[in-house]
């Protein structure tokens, strides 16, 4: 009974972060709730008595992609911002290997 | 992924229009009926997994079919994330861009207890993948994990780490792989067949250089180019030291 209401629960959860993650005008912000979905989605899984896809659900899923997702945000706004800077050393480097 | 909030706003609203709920609830509703309806349940492939994970060589269901029965798709999952780390890697000069200041005493030593740690945990990982829940990808996601924290603090950790193995220890795990593979075409079996005495070491053998692998190709993947070869800390990871403990 009590697990069965976890589950509901759960489910209209991840509905419910997924949605907003989708919908969020804020990338940032659909970053984190993404972030969130994932370790929520990683108790789903062990809900569903797969541990092996809860781990990698909630290591790579959840905390890699967050990570990369956000260093891919960070580079977004420097782009946007026209900050992005290619040090003439750089450039040297590349041309030379 | 211009991402301003006039963008992200439209976007939202174009999920809400009628036709996109219709077709949702249509979508539930034919699943919902797809999974209580009687006599659609299978019993799936359990009963013959189970009745072959005695020639697996290991005990574990899910790492003997992600690496014996099945391990040619675990083999191209490999192949995707190496290929990934190629394209990242193509996209930018070599170089270094983390100018972030350096992290506080307490973010630094935090750092310095968890890397360890995480090692350790990775390494326990993939050694219970052999009779329960873990395995390369889990452990190796977790090695990366310690390499992102590395990266994120410009530890001093990672300027220990030699460059030029990075290159290396990406390209290790599929590549031996796809050597066992070949080496079991060549003696006459089939593609990624193993000898059967030999299943378990191969296996644990196989999950290991994937693990090493996977984790480097992941925190590679956050680095974001390549690291310079030499001199100045670029940035990568330095699990090796922990995969070596554990094997």
């Amino acid at each position: 009974m009590v697990g069965s209401a976890f589950d509901i629960i759960l489910c209209l959860t991840l509905v419910w972060l997924a949605w907003h993650v989708l919908t969020s005008p804020d990338l940032f912000k659909a970053v984190v709730l993404f972030i969130c979905f994932g370790l929520l989605m990683a108790l789903g899984w062990v809900r569903l008595q797969a541990p092996d896809v809860a781990l990698a659900e909630a290591a790579i899923g959840s905390g890699l992609s967050g990570a990369l997702f956000l260093s891919a945000l960070r580079r977004l706004a420097s782009v946007r911002q026209g900050e992005r800077r290619l040090d003439r050393n750089e450039e040297r480097d590349d041309e030379g290997q | 992924m211009r991402g301003s909030d006039s963008t992200g706003q439209s976007r939202g609203r174009g999920l809400v229009s009628p036709v996109h709920l219709v077709m949702l609830i249509g979508l539930f509703t034919a699943l919902s009926w797809g999974y209580l309806a009687p006599g659609l349940e299978s019993s799936g492939l359990a009963h013959r997994l189970d009745a072959s994970l005695v020639d697996s060589g290991v005990e574990s269901r899910v790492t003997a079919v992600l690496l014996n029965f099945r391990a040619y798709d675990t083999l191209l999952e490999c192949f995707v994330l190496f290929l990934g780390v190629v394209a990242v890697w193509s996209l930018r000069p070599v170089g270094s861009d983390r100018h972030d200041p350096p992290p506080g005493l307490i973010l630094s030593s935090l750092v310095r207890l968890l890397v360890p740690l995480m090692v350790l945990v990775g390494g326990y990982l993939l050694w219970a993948g052999s009779n329960q829940a873990g395995g390369a990808f889990q452990a190796g996601a977790i090695v990366g994990g310690a390499g992102v924290l590395l990266l994120l603090t410009s530890s001093p950790l990672l300027s220990a780490f030699p460059k030029g193995l990075l290159s290396w220890g990406i390209c290790l795990g599929p590549f031996f792989f796809l050597l066992v593979a070949v080496i079991a075409l060549g003696q006459g079996r089939n593609f990624m067949e193993y000898r059967r005495e030999m299943a378990a070491m191969t296996i644990v053998a196989l999950e290991a250089v994937a693990a090493l692998s996977i984790g480097l190709s992941l925190a590679a993947l956050f680095g974001g180019r390549r690291p310079e070869a030499h001199q100045e800390m670029a940035g990568q990871d330095e699990p090796s030291p922990g995969e070596g403990e554990e094997r």
